[in-house]
């Protein structure tokens, strides 16, 4: 149980550093958020009511404070380009992410952890010779083209989906095998070593010895065992999903919160900036500890570290 | 039988599918323009949009009280006429008569001082407050201390009386802008007008659908005889230039390079493509790319040095590395600007003479300099270029490719970029626009220069002041001429290049054209299919 309440102040920690950082780095960055709302031709004076009305003009202190004050609260602040609030726009765009990493791990699943089953219950079989092809296909392809690569063959050339553009399942299909395929290389390499130690170990020769059939001993022996790194690893990947969401989204148009950031990001439009690094924050900060949580769970043997 | 009837229907189901998500959203019968975007217009609302996305479909749902035809002259819009008075101060607009809102509202001369104000006032936080500032009264607005500028009036419903503190001979170019556009009386400081905007333009917002697309639809009772043509505009979203430029070319797109140029290499490939021979259209583009040279930072400070510079530079290749979609700039007044003279020449390249003047100048081996630069691709390319060509006169640039805002903030700030790659796309067609607003000495304040070359001449100076208090255009554009003549011998600027509009249009869009203004005019322009 002290473990538990641990990790849950190691992840509040983690996440007011993280706001911090963030906070710090929007005074790093040496563009003046007002100069850019107002334009090349803008003068002085108006920079100047554009930094006031931005709140740019209070100390340091206090906007640390403001800031702090209504992230804890879920409130990101205002838009500098749109005036819009920010938690809307993040929650008006979280569903296209969502689709986005959600048909990703279904290629983890389906491909990754697929051949990678496949290759480690077959060693040098088909499935494994494969497997090892796709998971260095998958590793250095750079993901944004084989996103153009796939729209070119499957969209133009034989337009059979969607050639980018939002709305229905057919328009994901492209976007979510650019953003999966390269992890599910890395599930392809994980789970094919990982099944081939597993089924060397002595509860597998025994878990046979006692008659129980080969797909029992697969899945009720076998599979648990070596289920446990990839589910460490799905929590480290939502890091990796909303990081190569930016990418995919911007070459699919999908309108996501990583083709929204990438906007605010040419616009220096802060709050949407520092809303979305936080809002991501908080989903890897959340992921990691229930990957924690269901770890334990596989692993009695983790609770007591 | 039974495994032939699955894959039969198998197959009914996956061509349903691809058909539900191939579907267009608009029915064909209709005259609908489809252009693509990568990204949603910033905002929709005219007292903010300053960027090209957020002009250009804005500016398809609002009027302002004067527009620019298509040769970039004034003229009429929601006024139907105007005087000025003898002393340039006041200008009388009479308003056009029963023209209403998107809402059924009726359009009055109220609106047009709520516009007005609202784009002075600090809450708006406008780009285009900046512009209106000879407005009486208008400082005390911007600078939150009146809620009213005394210098705007609607004396009658029918209207407006706008006073200057002093003559602005090009106040009506200024007015002309998006950020003159009229909005309803209060309704655009409800939260939420930027995205649903209500204006008296020749399209209504529809409505726009996250991610996918922006409707416009016709404005039924558009006060301007026969317009618009079209009964829509969509402008899809999510497409990024290659996907565009593939949608184009299966014919789901009506128009290419409205909101952003062609890709390089789409272009090239598009442009030997006999299928689209003739299609292309092409305009200058009020816009002047330049290699800025900080006159407060050494070496830059001596004019020799600058004028090696601007000899050492070949604009001839820059225009081959944009694949010709370009001119060699003389001046900083491109060719299709109102002003503009032909006679108006730069340095020429002669890399002799620039490795003498650095010689002169006392830089016999050539000296190295940081060169601050947007991370763009073209820009960088552009950049790489001028790097090689300033080494072959002993001139080491090391390129600092940052993002637009980073450079924006960068050469505001005085000895931070001693050279820098610089753009200046026109606000209104006017030399006023270009030549004060970049080289006047006022420009330059300790906390923001807009003048980033803080170049300081008394002569440039005197003759733009002239300029600016000059009622006759044509004496007004030869002091703009004179002036510009002593800015390009001084050399703080070196002009590389004005960029060309080249949009790509289907065989059956009729009437298209590309406005010297507006990033799209739908005067005329439909779709026979």
């Amino acid at each position: 149980m002290s473990g538990i309440v641990k990790r849950l102040l190691g992840a509040i920690a983690v996440w007011l550093g993280v706001a911090t950082l963030a906070f710090a780095l929007t005074y790093v960055i040496p563009a003046d958020p007002a100069k850019t709302l107002a334009g090349a031709q803008a003068d002085a004076a108006t920079v100047e009511n554009i930094r006031r009305e931005l709140g740019l003009d209070a100390p340091l202190p206090v906007q640390y404070a403001r800031y702090m004050g209504g992230a804890v609260r879920g409130d990101f602040g205002t838009s500098y380009v749109s005036g819009s609030p920010v938690m809307p726009m993040i929650l008006e765009r979280l569903p296209a992410t969502a689709a986005l990493a959600g048909g990703a791990v279904g290629v983890y699943v389906l491909i990754g952890v697929g051949l990678g089953l496949w290759g480690g219950l077959k060693p040098r079989g088909v499935g494994d010779k494969l497997g090892v092809v796709m998971a260095a296909g998958g590793v250095s392809v750079p993901s944004f083209w084989f996103g153009l690569a796939l729209l070119y063959l499957f969209a133009y050339r034989y337009p059979i989906l969607p050639l980018g553009g939002y709305g229905s399942p057919l328009h994901l299909i492209l976007p979510a095998l650019t953003l999966g395929i390269g992890g599910a290389a890395y599930y392809i390499r994980l789970l094919r070593q990982s099944m081939q130690d597993v089924m060397r170990q002595d509860f597998i020769r025994t878990a046979r010895a006692k008659g129980l059939p080969e797909p029992q001993v697969v899945t009720r022996h076998a599979l648990r065992n070596a289920s446990l790194p990839i589910v460490t690893l799905l929590g480290v990947d939502v890091a990796h999903l909303l990081g190569g969401a930016v990418l995919t989204e911007s070459v699919f148009g999908w309108p996501g919160i990583g083709s929204q950031a990438m906007q605010a990001i040419a616009t220096m439009d802060v709050p949407v900036i520092m809303g979305t690094v936080l809002f991501a924050a908080t989903v890897i900060v959340a992921v990691n500890l229930i990957v924690d949580l269901v770890t334990r769970v596989l692993d009695p043997r983790v609770s007591s570290l | 039988m039974l495994k032939s009837s699955t894959h039969a229907l198998a197959a009914l189901a996956l061509a349903a599918l691809v058909a539900v998500g191939c579907s267009s959203p608009s029915t064909s019968s209709k005259a609908v323009l489809k252009l693509g975007l990568q990204d949603p217009p910033s905002t929709l609302d005219p007292a903010v949009a300053y960027n090209i996305p957020a002009i250009g479909v804005s500016h398809l749902m609002f009027n302002g009280l004067v527009t620019f035809d298509p040769q970039a002259k004034l003229v009429p819009d929601l006024a139907e006429s105007w005087t000025v008075s003898p002393d340039g101060r006041e200008y009388r607009f009479t308003l056009r008569d029963g023209v209403r809102f998107h809402d059924g509202k009726p359009f009055s001369s109220a609106d047009v001082k709520y516009s007005l104000e609202r784009v002075l006032k600090p809450a708006t936080k406008s780009p285009g407050s900046s512009f209106f500032r000879q407005i009486e009264g208008a400082p005390a607005v911007i600078a939150g201390d009146a809620p009213h500028a005394s210098g705007i009036m609607a004396p009658t419903p029918r209207e407006v009386v706008i006073r200057l503190a002093a003559p602005q001979p090009y106040f009506l170019q200024l007015l002309a802008m998006g950020f003159g556009s009229v909005v309803p009386d209060g309704q655009a400081d409800a939260p939420g007008f930027e995205k649903h905007p209500i204006g008296t333009g020749p399209f209504a917002f529809e409505g726009m659908v996250a991610g996918q697309r922006i409707t416009l639809t016709k404005n039924p009772h558009y006060f301007k005889p026969d317009e618009p043509k079209l009964d829509g505009i969509e402008v899809h979203l999510g497409l990024n230039e290659q996907v565009e430029t593939l949608r184009f070319e299966r014919g789901e797109l009506d128009v290419l390079g409205v909101f952003r140029n062609i890709g390089a290499a789409d272009y090239v490939r598009l442009s030997k493509d006999p299928k689209w021979q003739g299609k292309f259209l092409e305009a200058a583009d009020n816009a002047t790319h330049y290699l800025g040279l900080n006159t407060g930072m050494k070496p830059f400070d001596n004019p020799k040095v600058r004028e090696a510079v601007a000899r050492a530079i070949d604009k001839s290749k820059i225009v081959t590395l944009l694949n010709g979609r370009a001119v060699p700039a003389e001046g900083m007044l491109p060719p299709s600007l109102p002003g503009f003279g032909p006679e108006d020449k730069g340095y020429p390249y002669s890399p002799d003479v620039a490795r003498k003047l650095l010689a002169e100048a006392g830089y016999p081996n050539g000296f190295t300099t940081p060169y601050w630069t947007s991370n763009s691709q073209t820009v960088l390319k552009v950049a790489q270029q001028i790097q090689q060509d300033l080494s072959q006169v002993g001139i080491k640039a090391e390129l600092k490719p940052v993002t637009f805002p980073t450079l924006l903030s960068a050469v505001s700030r005085p000895g931070n970029a001693p050279m820098f790659g610089g753009n200046w796309s026109q606000d209104y067609p006017d030399p006023s626009n270009f030549l004060p607003t970049l080289f006047h000495s006022r420009q330059i304040k300790p906390s923001h220069a807009i003048n980033s070359t803080f170049f300081t001449d008394a002569l440039t100076d005197r003759l733009l002041d002239q300029a600016d208090r000059q009622p006759s255009e044509a004496e007004r554009f030869a002091t703009y001429r004179k002036a510009q003549e002593r800015i390009i011998a001084q050399a703080p600027v070196v002009p590389l290049y004005h960029p060309k509009n080249v949009d790509l249009t289907q065989s059956w869009v009729k009437g298209y054209r590309i406005h010297p203004v507006w990033p799209l005019d739908p005067t005329g322009l439909t779709i026979a299919k």
